[in-house]
């Protein structure tokens, strides 16, 4: 199924994990080379920059190239069928296969864009027929089936994170729109089922992840579990039930009330300290990240429905709390404790090369008010800033 | 699955046995990094406290008044100070490391307060009454001599906006864009001399070795301004024949800059040359070809568009390819 070749995938596995242990210090130099020469990875993998650049190229040619064809085709004739975008989208895909088979193209830039593009052209045509169809009822369903399909053709393909992500969310939809044929039943019965589902999706594929054979999709499953996760949570998140209960049923806004309401209270305020739980038990950092960011959006979940505080002192008592907080873990795993530590992770990534850290200070700190605003005599704003980064671009 | 493959490898002969001992040792002797979690703990945390101290303040300007407050931001920021001057290691003009991990938290603290104190007197009090550019310009030269001193990244780039402020232009490439103020002439040569400063800035960086990791924050906002304000001008003077004059500096910036970046082997500012470049000959195409062809240029154009694409998209893999012995990102 996947169009790379399995050996090369295999080598490459087993040079990025060899890689890790060089840079700690577990195996020498000339262990690694040996490794390295005996495992040979023939993919064309730039660099960073250099797929950046690549994509944003070839996306530009596709573009254009596109409108030229379908300028000289249509000069006379009126657009007019959907079966034009799908033509070159085979033509876009073709040139794809071509690519990643005779060129060992592997995630390089040109293949990401033709695949997206080709993606597009190909989902743009398929809903275009739906819609010329003027199905009344299970249109959304039908639409996304086939993008579920066309997506998780593509992930096992390419191995693509992006198609993955897609693929995923157009299956929830699909469980979406069918629950949603049910009526009456099938909405008030809506939270659990996706809830269900996000479940089901997660542990199915936590445990197909573990199989050794299916390494080459590891970052595909990755991304599949977290949106599961993201969607498990969403699926029961207080807000989110309300607004889409009052959206189904006409009702405007001020109803808030919901039945069952304190279910989805103790879901929403209970499940990131679950995520965070497991995430520090098992060690799992896309866990604990993302149960981090989820004890905001249940903060701001509240703040929604209820006003304990002036947004200031809360403010204020959060920054304190958090800080005493990091600060009281950080003296604490000054020494490693129970195989948590705070130094550096040992496995270098870009983004830490990158320095997000200064840029996001520069980006942050660029609306300082850095002196009186002057009057018209000069022509700046009061706003600047940006990021530093490190030299090793 | 990653044991097999060590036990795969060690009996192939590949791995020594103490480094296959370590190695499958691994995953017990590992440990969970807790790292970036904390660090933004601690961002959020200073931007939390100081957003909603910032409120309370505000909203409470009537019961403190104005010298409590100056007094008490005064404070924090003499504190943050006194704690980097013990704390900082010696001085150099090479990189030098923070002292431990709070000591780039409470500098930045310490600097943003110090320009929002100057900031909140000159608005409050008129120090500087409407001379303006002092009050811009003595926090400015604080912040590079921060910069500089205490060798922090963060604040050379509050450094480097507070000069765009003082000349009168804002720098973030997002300000830039956004507020489309290119409207005036007059904003545009601004533009054009600050972005050329800060290349001089970074060459010398380079040239001397003053703290030359300093080089990439010169040399990207640099770039990114030059460039910008080079089309922009190129833009206000469409209509006569002297824009075609902003587009010789704008090449020969795009060749230094790339011969520099392929020098120092960085891909970003390659990157940035080409895609630059790829516009500004895109926009000179089309020009041409329209004062030539008019509308029948379409295609031609079109055409013209795909093949430069294809062409820069081998070049890009080209240098890919020479520099590929030891690429940076």
């Amino acid at each position: 199924m996947i169009i790379y070749k399995k050996e090369w995938l295999k080598n490459k596995y087993i040079v990025d994990l060899l890689k890790t242990d060089y840079t700690t210090g577990r195996i020498t130099k000339e262990e690694f080379t040996k490794i390295k020469t005996a495992h040979p990875v023939g993919f064309y993998m730039p660099g960073l920059m250099v797929r950046v650049g690549l994509f944003i190229l070839t996306l530009i040619i596709a573009i254009v190239a596109t409108s030229l064809l379908s300028l000289m085709a249509f000069i006379s004739v009126p657009m007019g069928s959907p079966s034009w975008p799908i033509f070159l989208g085979i033509i876009c895909y073709a040139l794809l296969e071509f690519l990643t088979k005779g060129k060992h193209y592997f995630h390089s830039g040109v293949d990401n864009a033709l695949l997206y593009f080709s993606a597009g052209l190909f989902g743009g045509g398929f809903i275009w027929i739906i819609t010329d169809a003027h199905i009344t009822t299970g249109d959304n369903l039908l639409g996304a089936m086939v993008i579920a399909l066309l997506c998780i053709y593509l992930s096992l393909r390419f191995a693509d994170v992006v198609t993955a992500a897609v693929a995923c969310v157009a299956i929830f939809a699909c469980v979406y729109f069918l629950w949603a044929m049910m009526d009456k039943f099938g909405l008030a019965t809506m939270p659990f089922v996706m809830m269900i589902a996000a479940a089901c999706t997660y542990f199915g594929f936590n445990n197909w992840g573990k199989n050794a054979k299916v390494h080459y999709y590891a970052d595909c499953i990755a991304t599949v579990k977290l949106i599961s996760l993201l969607t498990l949570y969403a699926a029961g998140n207080y807000f989110v039930v309300n607004r889409l209960n009052n959206m189904l049923n006409s009702l405007d806004d001020s109803h808030t009330a919901i039945p069952f309401g304190f279910i989805f209270w103790i879901w929403t305020i209970v499940l990131p300290i679950v995520y965070i739980w497991f995430g520090l038990k098992r060690k799992n950092t896309m866990l604990l990240r993302t149960g981090m960011v989820l004890v905001a959006v249940t903060v701001a979940t509240f703040r929604a429905y209820y006003h304990l505080l002036p947004i200031e002192i809360m403010l204020t008592l959060a920054g304190i709390i958090i800080l005493v907080g990091a600060y009281t873990i950080i003296r604490y795993l000054k020494k490693p404790r129970h195989g948590f530590t705070y130094a550096e992770p040992e496995e270098a990534n870009t983004a830490d090369s990158l320095n997000l850290e200064g840029l996001a200070i520069g980006q942050a700190t660029s609306h300082l008010p850095l002196a009186a605003q002057a009057p018209v005599s000069r022509f700046g704003g009061g706003s600047g800033g940006g990021g530093g980064s490190s030299g090793d671009f | 699955m990653d044991n097999d493959i060590y036990k795969k490898l060690h009996s192939e002969g590949y791995l020594g046995d103490d480094s296959y001992n370590q190695l499958s040792q691994k995953h017990l002797t590992q440990l969970f990094s807790v790292h970036w979690e904390l660090k933004t703990l601690l961002y959020l945390g200073v931007m939390l406290l100081s957003g909603g101290l910032g409120v309370l303040i505000y909203k409470n300007i009537d019961t403190i008044g104005h010298q409590a407050v100056l007094a008490f931001i005064a404070l924090i920021s003499i504190g943050c100070f006194i704690y980097c001057f013990k704390k900082k290691l010696k001085f150099g003009w090479g990189k030098v490391k923070a002292p431990n991990t709070g000591f780039d938290y409470i500098l930045l603290l310490g600097s943003i307060s110090m320009v929002t104190f100057v900031g909140y007197l000159q608005y409050q009090y008129q120090v500087f009454g409407l001379n303006y550019g002092m009050a811009t310009f003595i926090p400015m030269l604080a912040l590079f001599f921060i910069a500089y001193y205490f060798d922090h990244l963060g604040i050379l780039s509050m450094a480097i906006a507070s000069l765009a402020l003082w000349m009168g232009v804002s720098v973030t490439p997002k300000t830039l864009l956004a507020y489309g103020t290119f409207n005036s002439k007059q904003i545009i040569f601004t533009y054009v001399a600050f972005g050329l400063i800060l290349l001089i800035f970074a060459y010398l960086t380079q040239r001397f070795n003053i703290k030359k990791h300093f080089k990439f924050s010169y040399q990207h906002y640099g770039v990114h301004v030059t460039f910008i304000a080079l089309l922009a001008g190129y833009f206000e003077y469409y209509n006569t024949s002297a824009s075609l004059i902003w587009m010789l500096p704008f090449f020969a910036l795009a060749a230094y800059i790339y011969v520099d970046a392929y020098r120092e082997r960085s891909f970003y500012f390659i990157l940035l040359t080409i895609l630059y470049g790829y516009f500004a000959l895109a926009c000179l195409i089309t020009r041409g070809l329209y004062n030539i062809m008019e509308y029948d240029a379409i295609y031609l154009l079109l055409l013209c568009f795909i093949a430069s694409a294809i062409g820069l998209i081998f070049l890009l893999i080209n240098i890919n390819k020479n520099l590929k012995h030891d690429d940076h990102i």
